[in-house]
């Protein structure tokens, strides 16, 4: 019922109908008053034209079922009249219309004096019959203004639909913005209706983003500038420790603020890092398995001092990351097992892999995460509980945000369920398998014209056999995936797709140092042949740069 | 035929149309959503065809006035639900927004009851339509003629009735304007079943207290449009004005008692006064 479409169908819908319907109405009231007049004109002719034939030779053997009766009279005796007239007059001796009721039906009646003659020719016509006869002959005009009501439905759903593109289409771009995509609508001439909406949306998109970029800047700098005190405020505190060892309480307090603070700071700046402007990826081919168990190694100590059994499980899985990102993903996930665990709990970290993804899951016996916050906990300084956790554990809320950043950039997909233990919770990071070719071979992509560089050095080189197509897609600035494995001494396309919603920045790409300039938003770079090896690519998009590697086997 | 036939089903269609219509604006305006309405209909079109397949039997009832016992009973079982919703209804919008949506969580007694209005609703009013409509249907010559003007009617009906309803929302924050058609209409349907308890002969008509046909007929446009709005009738009898103001009164009672409820209470009146205040 809030919809524009159906309230604008709706409504002229009924206006129309309305409207069609009354003026219908009083259509068929003059038609059939039209009708009437009609036929009393027409019973009137029939009586003068009795009138002029002789009496005795008027048409009497009309039957019981006719739609016509008469008389002819002389005074009071009656010269002629049909079979299916009573005896006695059927109406007034009066020149005019009226109506009467014999042989079981009612009829309209006209009286004629012939001066003449001396004659009164009645006549009569069935009213049933005459009504019935006009009817049909209106309700056929009528029915196709009913029958083409639905195409007129039709029509205006169609014209309201077509003239509500524009808002739709605003709607869908609305719709398709990513949370972190501040860029202006791209809607081209909008609607004269539309306009003053687009200017204001993109007018508070650039002040959100002056001011988000001014808050992160901020966080970041005040970071910066906090890890040094921080640091010596640490040392300071180690040697209080050292010199006044009676005040071990106090300071081991003193100590541990020094150590949550400088964590906090540390988050904030892996936030600020994990940011998709500020990434700089450096994607490498790595065994997430091998990570994480020199990660896991490394936060053992943890696990170690509340007591927790701490399992690993997993197999060699190869995925397309970056080693800092991924080793910081590991962490945070840990942490927040490792915290929010009671004493004695366990821990279970499992690697698997399936056709297309690797997936890495923490799972803990802690106390859970009720259903209703399992989407809220990847927000920035959310907190179950706020200060009040049962856990009793301090945090500052950014550990599984930075987490949920980091597996965006990498394209996968996080989620959280109950855990395999009999409380707790599993939170399972889906990321995509490193395959060769990187894309799906043999799906042939269309080239434009526009869309065509031949990579100079490579060029010279023709093949008579379609070349198999290899694609990359860029999105936030980064190849996805980063490494692309081809055939050796064979000649390949490949398709990169920018999906970025900014195409009108500048982009070229390099492979080998050569340097290919090359359209906005496809791109087809034909390689090879090429000898066994690695061959570094770039890709500008100003103001970034991103890297990957073809790779060829 | 074919005006006798637009009529009769303008007649049958209009206070439907626009019963729903005000009972789609009142469910809207309380944040809920018109489940009902599918439902109702359904419900209402079912009993309409039971209602119309026996209707011989049934006017056999009680010495030959089954008939006008049962539409008496079913038009007083609507003005009764009537009350009831206008009562939820005020004690929703004078909680105010933040308690409103706590008690609207509650009520699923407004769904039931407009749905049962608007299912006893349409079985008066569907089974009138089915009985017309099976006595002409099987005359082959009439058909064309009935369902024309079955078409005609039921389409005036239809866009009077969505005018309403869309009029109404445009309006917006005036609450008053569809509570108040209610008790109009919850007058009209005693005013209604008075008459039909009269033509059974189980009450007393009264004198007749005015006669406006000279100014406004019952069967003009106007008239008709009047009557299933608000139960016009051109010259009425005591019985039938003092069961409409009845109506009228109950409905508007209903609403007072409502309102003044929260306050008369003691803990939950004062949560209630607080978040009307924020």
């Amino acid at each position: 019922m809030n919809s524009i479409r159906v309230f604008l169908v709706a409504v002229i819908l009924a206006v129309i109908t309305l409207f069609y319907f009354v003026a219908a109405l009083r259509g068929y009231q003059s038609s059939m008053q039209e009708a009437e007049r009609l036929f009393d004109k027409q019973l009137l002719d029939t009586a003068r034209l009795i009138a002029t034939i002789h009496a005795e030779q008027a048409p009497g053997d009309l039957g019981h079922d006719a739609s016509m009766a008469f008389q002819v009279w002389r005074g009071e005796r009656l010269l002629a009249a049909s079979r299916n007239a009573p005896a006695t007059v059927i109406a007034p001796r009066e020149p005019g219309f009226d109506f009467a009721n014999f042989s079981g039906y009612r009829w309209r009646t006209a009286a004629h004096f012939d001066g003449g003659s001396g004659n009164w020719i009645l006549v009569a016509d069935r009213t049933d019959l005459r009504f019935a006869l006009a009817e049909n002959v209106i309700l056929e005009s009528l029915f196709p203004t009913l029958a083409g009501l639905p195409v007129v439905g039709l029509l205006i759903w169609l014209i309201v639909s077509a003239g509500l593109r524009p808002l739709r289409a605003l709607a869908r771009e609305l719709a398709s913005k990513q949370p972190e995509d501040l860029s202006p609508l791209a809607i081209e001439a909008p609607k004269q209706e539309l306009e003053q909406i687009v200017a204001s949306c993109n007018g508070l998109l650039q002040r959100l983003e002056t001011s988000l970029l001014r808050e992160k800047q901020f966080a970041s700098d005040a970071a910066h500038e906090l890890r040094t005190p921080i640091s010596a405020l640490k040392v300071q505190v180690y040697n209080l420790a050292q010199e006044h060892k009676t005040d071990a309480v106090t300071l081991g307090e003193l100590e541990r603020t020094a150590e949550r603070l400088e964590h906090i700071v540390e988050q904030i700046l892996d936030l600020y890092r994990s940011s998709p402007d500020q990434f700089n990826a450096s994607f490498e081919s790595l065994d997430l398995s091998a990570l994480a168990r020199e990660v896991l190694a490394e936060e053992f100590a943890a696990f170690d001092r509340k007591g927790q059994q701490l399992e690993f499980r997993g197999q060699p899985c190869t995925i397309a990351g970056d080693r800092f990102a991924l080793t910081t993903l590991l962490r945070n996930l840990l942490s927040n097992a490792n915290k929010y665990t009671p004493r004695g709990g366990q821990v279970l970290v499992t690697i698997g892999q399936t056709d297309d993804t690797v997936r890495l899951t923490v799972e803990d016996s802690g106390p859970g995460i009720p259903e209703d916050q399992r989407d809220s906990i990847f927000e920035r300084f959310y907190r179950i509980g706020r200060d009040r956790h049962p856990s009793g554990e301090t945090g500052c809320g950014l550990g599984l945000a930075i987490v949920k950043r980091l597996v965006d950039l990498h394209r996968g997909r996080i989620s959280i369920t109950p855990s395999t233990f009999a409380s707790g919770s599993a939170f399972h990071v889906d990321l995509p398998r490193l395959r060769r070719g990187g894309g799906q071979s043999g799906r042939i992509s269309k080239q434009s014209a526009k869309g065509v560089a031949l990579l100079l050095s490579l060029a010279a080189t023709t093949a008579l056999a379609a070349p198999p197509v290899f694609e990359i897609e860029i999105r936030d600035h980064l190849f996805f995936p980063p490494e692309v494995v081809i055939p050796a001494n064979t000649k390949v396309k490949l398709l990169i797709k920018n999906l970025d919603p900014t195409p009108e920045e500048f982009e070229s790409y390099e492979l080998n140092r050569e340097k290919v300039i090359s359209g906005n938003s496809q791109t087809v770079i034909f390689i090879g042949p090429l000898p066994p090896g690695e061959y570094p690519f770039f890709g500008e998009f100003y103001p970034k740069t991103a890297q990957g590697k073809v790779r060829v086997e | 035929m074919l005006l006798t036939s637009v009529v009769l089903i303008l007649q049958e269609t209009l206070e439907a149309a626009l019963l729903v219509s005000i009972l789609g604006v009142v469910t809207l305006q309380t944040g809920r959503r018109l489940t009902w309405l599918p439902w109702g209909f359904a419900a209402g079109c079912v009993l309409a065809f039971v209602y119309a397949a026996n209707i011989q039997r049934i006017s056999e009832w009680f010495d030959y006035v089954g008939q006008e016992l049962t539409n008496a009973a079913l038009q007083t079982a609507i003005a009764a639900a009537i009350v009831l919703l206008a009562w939820q209804v005020a004690r929703i919008y004078a909680a105010g927004n933040a308690a409103g949506a706590a008690l609207r969580r509650h009520t699923a007694a407004l769904q039931v009851l407009c749905g049962l209005i608007i299912s006893l609703a349409v079985t008066r009013e569907g089974s009138e339509i089915l009985v017309y409509l099976g006595g002409f249907l099987a005359q082959s010559d009439k058909v064309q003629a009935v369902l024309i003007g079955s078409a005609i009617g039921s389409g005036i009906g239809i866009s009077v009735g969505l005018l309403l309803f869309y009029g109404l929302l445009a309006l917006g924050g005036k609450r008053w304007i569809p509570l108040a058609l209610l008790a109009l209409f919850c007058g009209n349907m005693l005013a209604q079943s008075a008459l039909q308890l009269t033509q059974a002969d189980w009450l007393q008509a009264g004198p007749i207290l005015w006669d406006s046909s000279a100014w406004l007929p019952e069967h003009s446009v106007a008239g008709r449009l009047l009557y299933a709005l608000l139960g016009y009738e051109s010259s009425p009898s005591a019985s039938q004005v003092i069961s409409y103001l009845a109506g009228v009164v109950a409905v508007l009672g209903a609403t007072q008692a409502a309102i003044r409820m929260p306050r008369r209470g003691a803990g939950g009146g004062a949560a209630l006064t607080g978040d009307r205040s924020t």
